[in-house]
């Protein structure tokens, strides 16, 4: 179990800095993203169905952090309050650790300079599915149920990222 | 730009992620073989593509990793701690 929760956390670490770009963001993404896993794990029975759920919560934490930051209401919940363990009681857990943010340099460590600029550059919605498709090895199906979007859908917008992050390669 | 030039842009995705049938393949290598246009779309994008898998699969920072072994444990130790109780 402490592997999947590791692993977990590293997904949304990803997540968090390729996809939405704000590295600030990342330690509380990584930290809900544990806390859920840890409330969710014993329902895994299928590997590709856990991904898919992961994902979407991470999806949804980055996207509620970007609601937060422009002044929206937010439905995020405490990590300091208690939480349902995976037997059904709860425990008031404060796994919070913000006293070490991430910095720049463990991103600039962790992929080529070049690669993120380009990616930066994809619309949102663009730089996700390439994220998710080629980075982090989610199927088209499994990029579907996260996004929404049909999987032919899935494949016409990776298309187009593609074709957007040659140009964009190219030009830096 | 022809409008085979055209079809086989469109489809270069497919072909990079072998979602295409062995005749379709076959057309569009034998374009690239007379088009260098395309035969350059093609090699641009499997690089691009190559680029990110290589990016995705590096290691996540090894102190981001011991932050996140670390909270983990916090978890686990103060779950395991407080059986049963709510109040902690």
């Amino acid at each position: 179990m402490e592997q999947l929760l590791v692993r977990a956390q590293e997904a949304a670490y990803r997540f968090s800095l390729l996809v939405c770009g704000h590295p600030e963001d990342a330690e509380d993404v990584m930290q809900d993203a544990l806390l859920k896993t840890y409330q969710y794990v014993n329902r895994i029975d299928q590997p590709d169905a856990f991904r898919t759920w992961l994902y979407t919560t991470v999806r949804n934490a980055c996207l509620m952090k970007r609601r937060r930051r422009a002044g929206e209401p937010s439905r995020f919940e405490s990590l300091e309050h208690g939480i349902d363990r995976p037997d059904g009681t709860t425990a008031a857990i404060n796994v919070a650790d913000r006293a070490r943010p991430v910095d720049e340099q463990l991103i600039a460590d962790g992929m080529d300079k070049r690669l993120r600029d380009a990616l930066a550059r994809l619309p949102p919605e663009y730089r996700m599915i390439v994220v998710m498709r080629e980075m982090e090895g989610l199927s088209t199906r499994e990029v579907a149920a996260v996004t929404g979007y049909s999987e032919v859908n899935v494949k016409t917008r990776l298309h187009r990222a593609r074709l957007m992050l040659r140009r964009h390669l190219e030009r830096l | 730009m022809t409008e085979e030039c055209r079809r086989v842009l469109a489809s270069v995705s497919a072909y990079l992620d072998g979602d295409l049938d062995a005749t379709t393949c076959e057309s569009i290598e034998a374009h690239c073989g007379r088009c260098a246009a395309c035969a350059d779309v093609v090699a641009g994008l499997r690089q691009t593509v190559g680029l990110c898998q290589q990016a995705g699969s590096a290691a996540v920072p090894e102190a981001v990793r011991q932050r996140a072994r670390a909270r983990v444990r916090r978890l686990l130790d103060g779950a395991s701690n407080v059986p049963g109780d709510s109040t902690n």
